[in-house]
């Protein structure tokens, strides 16, 4: 009751407007919000709904509804005259609005407080999305409309069968559409999710309008005549028509408490899936404050008379009452659930009793009960906030991810939008992305929660929009999302080709060499991807030189071993050239965009293997001391890398172990000797210990 | 399916209108109706429910008698129509006494999307649900809009890829071809760029059957024609359009038809064909931006293409009984 008071909700409405440009050849989106909602979802919806002009119109309406993933919108059309198009035509105008449902079962509007709402509406300039503050809905107004002839219409609609009225033609509009509302006010609100209408649509459309105005009405659809008395026909969809209005009849005199129950009963309901005990359990039954604990329902007396019991204790009854296949009391067990809100410490012990009663399991539940129930048993068992690294410890409790858990699983956060979007359209995949932060993406990608084709298309959307240092860091911690690429994708090419543009989104189009060790540090060759990772961190590197860095590492040569294809083998090889006397660094292309492979450097002459292993093992070490700094790192290379002139051919560089060292060097001598003096005292222990037959 | 699918019946030949927005399909209902009349064969067309009667009327009194083309349509209209002829042989009571024989009815459900919906990505599955039902589809290439806007592939190509889809899903492609039979319309014959190009290729032959003498190209020869103007497209894309007709269906269920739903201008006063004033398509010179129609209509071939597609799909029928 407290709902459908409040005065307003706010929600936020996207927008497009759709017609003809002056002199146009075609209809289009001239114009459109910049929220979730893309052009081409506009485009569905508006020509899914389209209706024909009326010239003598000036305003038409038209509800519809649609959804986008999860979500359910209430879509509405007012269509207006709009300019001449090339062949002189006058064409039209449809400005439509995208409502989102959830904020409306909240608190229920009515389509003429909406369209009041945007009748006068001017778009901003920018195309941003439209906070509304849209009115409730007044019962007591709506009761005022309803009468004998709205009654027999609403109870023609809930046959499932399309109605049309007909001699409206001169009509106002707001007459029309109040009589809209007034129909969809005696049906359940839920039942609004699958309900379409129109203010007036052409005789022969083909449309999905359940009730709508037109001239005249195909032979398919029962018609009823503008404010004349309807019979009903004698079709046995007709006979139901006539116990639905029976039904509705008896609330005369209390219509405004009706409606008002009516429009509380939010949960989606569609109207094939409606039968006359459950429209009659509906009119009948209440919440608490409309229905005394003596009246109705045993089971709600009992209810009331009952001290106050925990949620384990109504978890345990819940499973009972699924068990005994009592819809009515799951129904009363959900609603007193919903009204709990556990402590994190007892969550575990409803989670069992969840899991010993298999609550959660779909064969148990009926259709109608599963998306309420389970939403309320997922807030039982985890809080208000499902995450999809709880996904495990959902699977353990339903026994399986079953298709309707998966649907409120999506309801409950967008993340799940992209854990379940097998199949899903890529673009689709690509706006729900928008919606997530990089640490949340990475993060659903590296514990290896997405689909392969999803996985592609995050890791494509964060080359192109989140890279940079945040990127860098969230790689890091899910470890360069290493483990989860070899385990979705078989070809070494496609791994490659990935991990290769993360590191350019992360790192940027010059990296360091700080960059490079702290890719590989944390690495050993016994990962999968070993071969896979030192080639496309090679190919980042991207400069001569490069496998000086890494040769060290390389017991064998795990990129030749790898499935590369072979052009890139080739261009890698380019790479395993030591720095020239006057290097030539190709510089990767920098920015967002998942970028082209850089040029392949010219080929330079081949120092030998040794000294560039043994310089490798020196690098790597002084780098990890972290005591580099960049505009060190050529000068170094060049001394080190190539002898003076006044050195001899194959004299060893001065500046390697000579007086000239500098600081960090002395360091990684030091470690070195350590190291070795270390490995030498090991195996001699060891071989000691083997002579004398110890351990 | 929407609700109102699930309670309607077949009434008749499914039959679809495809082209570009502004390429004339509803006008060529419209004209349908009136052509009938003009060819004086017997065929009438008459509405199968009360909308689709009254679409008929007001589609051909806003073309024959206010000389006006009907509003865009917006989303699809449904006309179910019926071609109702004249029974085959002598109207005579047979000796017995018994009724003479039936006229030939064949129902038309005929869809009119607007052709907006042929271009979105988006917006195109309720469309494709129909266009797989349908399975006489009538195709009009508007030279003239081809030539100045070269858009007629757009509309073309990413809907009958998903028809094909759909048929391959459906196990109805296994021969590479849709099981359709398409009627390409070569609209808009009476602007005079079209009729100049035909007769320069040559292709133009006086209409003997018909009163008027109009100039006509014969069924044979609107495949050459139809390939002439794809070649001068402004995108160069049209040629794309016949390879993608020739590749889609089956060779033998595809015609060309030149055709004009409002025919060549003629003087009301006198009856006659004047080659040297032929264009009955002129700026109104009330509103110079905008085109009026000046003379009565005289739709060319477009009863042609509908009685072949009622027919074949009538034979089709009639085998698989």
């Amino acid at each position: 009751m407290r709902r459908a008071k409040a005065a307003v909700v706010n929600v936020a409405v996207e927008w497009a407007v759709w017609g003809k440009e002056p002199g146009g050849e075609k209809y289009k989106i001239l114009r459109c919000s910049d929220g979730r909602l893309g052009v081409e979802d506009f485009e569905a919806v508006v020509t899914g709904y389209a209706m024909a002009a009326r010239p003598d119109s000036p305003c038409e309406v038209v509800i519809s509804r649609f959804r986008d993933g999860p979500d359910t919108y209430l879509g509405l059309a007012i269509q207006g005259p709009g300019v001449v198009d090339w062949a002189g035509r006058p064409s039209v105008e449809t400005r439509f609005y995208a409502i989102p449902f959830e904020p409306l079962t909240r608190v229920p509007v009515s389509y003429e407080g909406i369209c009041g709402y945007f009748a006068e509406y001017e778009h901003p300039p920018s195309d941003e999305v439209i906070s509304a503050k849209l009115p409730a809905l007044d019962p007591a107004f709506l009761a005022e409309q309803v009468d004998d002839h709205t009654m027999r219409t609403c109870a023609l609609v809930l046959t499932n069968k399309p109605v049309c009225v007909v001699r409206a033609a001169d009509v106002p509009m707001l007459a029309r559409l109040r009589y809209l509302d007034a129909v969809a006010a005696l049906l359940p609100y839920g039942m609004r999710r699958n309900f379409a209408a129109a203010t007036w649509t052409s005789s022969t459309a083909d449309h999905k309008f359940r009730l709508y105005f037109a001239e005249a009405a195909p032979p398919e659809v029962f018609s009823v005549v503008w404010k004349q008395r309807t019979e009903f026909p004698t079709d046995p969809a007709a006979s139901r028509a006539r116990h639905y209005f029976e039904l509705l009849s008896g609330h005369r005199g209390h219509l405004a408490d009706l409606i008002l129950r009516l429009s509380l009963e939010t949960r989606e309901m569609r109207f094939r899936e409606l039968d006359l005990p459950r429209f009659a359990a509906i009119l009948e039954a209440g919440p608490p404050a409309l229905k005394g604990p003596k009246g109705g329902d045993p089971t709600r007396a009992l209810d009331a008379d009952r001290p106050e019991r925990s949620a384990a204790d109504l978890l345990v009854e819940l499973g009972g009452a699924l068990e005994r296949r009592e819809g009515g009391r799951v129904d009363d067990l959900v609603q007193r659930l919903e009204t709990f809100d556990p402590a994190a410490e007892e969550r575990p012990a409803l989670q069992a009793i969840i899991r010993d009663n298999r609550l959660l399991a779909a064969d148990r539940v009926a259709r109608e009960h599963q998306f309420r129930l389970f939403q309320v048993l997922l807030h039982c068992a985890f809080g208000p906030r499902v995450e999809p690294t709880q996904l495990e410890q959902i699977r353990d409790l339903a026994g399986d991810l079953h298709p309707p858990l998966r649907e409120v699983l999506r309801s409950r956060s967008r993340a799940f939008l992209l854990v379940f979007s097998e199949g899903q359209r890529a673009d689709i995949v690509h706006r729900t992305a928008t919606n997530l932060s990089t640490p949340e993406l990475v993060e659903l990608a590296g514990r290896g929660l997405l689909p392969a084709d999803t996985l592609v298309i995050v890791c494509d959307f964060l080359c192109t929009h989140r890279w940079g240092s945040e990127l860098a860091g969230c790689l890091r911690a899910e470890g360069l999302l290493i483990p989860v690429l070899a385990q979705t994708f078989d070809d070494e090419q496609q791994q490659y080709d990935v991990l290769y543009q993360l590191l350019m989104a992360a790192y940027g189009g010059d990296p360091t060499p700080e960059a490079l060790t702290e890719i590989l540090k944390h690495w050993s060759r016994h990962i999968p991807l070993w071969g896979v990772l030192q080639a496309a961190a090679a190919k980042f590197y991207g400069r001569p030189g490069t496998f000086d860095v890494l040769s060290e590492l390389v017991v064998s040569d795990p990129i030749e071993e790898s499935k590369l294809k072979r052009k890139t083998k080739d261009e890698l090889a380019a790479l395993r050239e030591p720095v020239p006397a006057a290097p030539t660094i190709p510089v990767p292309p920098a920015g967002p965009g998942l970028p082209a492979l850089p040029a392949v450097p010219e080929p330079v002459q081949k120092r030998p293997g040794g000294r560039h292993r043994r310089n490798g093992w020196w690098e790597l070490v002084r780098r990890s001391l972290g005591r580099w700094r960049a505009d060190d790192a050529n000068a170094s290379a060049k001394t080190e890398e190539f002898p003076s002139p006044q050195q001899q051919p194959g004299e060893p560089p001065k500046s390697f172990g000579g007086n000239g060292r500098s600081q960090p060097d002395q360091h990684a001598s030091v470690i070195l000797t350590f190291l070795i003096i270390s490995v030498l005292g090991l195996t001699a222990l060891y071989a000691v210990m083997r002579l004398f037959g110890i351990g | 399916m929407n609700p109102q699918e699930t309670a309607r019946q077949q009434l008749g030949h499914n039959i679809a209108m495809w082209g570009t927005p502004g390429s004339g399909k509803t006008t060529f209902l419209g004209a349908l109706s009136i052509a009938l009349s003009r060819q004086d064969q017997g065929w009438k067309l008459v509405g199968s429910d009360v909308p689709s009667t009254d679409a008929l009327i007001k589609l051909a009194t806003d073309l024959a008698g206010q000389r006006k083309f009907p509003q865009p349509t917006q989303g699809i209209e449904r006309y179910r129509w019926n071609l109702v002829g004249a029974a085959p042989g002598r109207r005579r009571r047979r000796p017995w006494g018994g009724p003479g024989p039936e006229a030939v009815q064949i129902g038309l459900d005929l869809r009119d999307p607007t052709g907006e919906v042929y271009a979105l990505n988006a917006a195109s599955e309720d469309l494709v649900e129909r266009l797989v039902k349908s399975r006489g589809i009538i195709y009009l290439f508007d030279p003239v809009w081809e030539f100045v806007k070269g858009n007629s592939f757009d509309y073309l190509y990413g809907v009958l890829l998903r028809i094909a889809h759909r048929m391959v899903d459906a196990g109805e492609f296994s021969d590479g071809s849709l099981p359709h039979y398409l009627a390409v319309c070569i609209t808009k014959f009476d602007d005079v760029r079209v009729l100049e190009t035909a007769e320069k290729l040559r292709l133009v032959t006086p209409d003997t059957e018909g009163l008027l003498g109009f100039p006509r190209v014969g069924d044979d020869d609107a495949r050459a024609l139809f390939r002439w103007l794809c070649e001068v497209s402004r995108s160069g894309n049209a040629e794309l359009v016949l390879n993608m007709i020739k590749q889609f269906f089956h060779e033998d269920r595809v015609r060309y038809y030149v055709t004009s739903s409002i025919g060549f201008y003629v003087d009301p006063e006198f009856r006659l064909f004047d080659p040297d004033d032929v264009q009955n398509l002129i700026p109104d010179p009330d509103n110079p931006t905008q085109m009026k129609i000046r003379g009565p209509v005289y739709p060319i071939n477009v009863t042609e293409p509908v009685t072949w597609l009622a027919q074949e799909l009538a034979a089709q029928d009639r085998s698989r009984r």
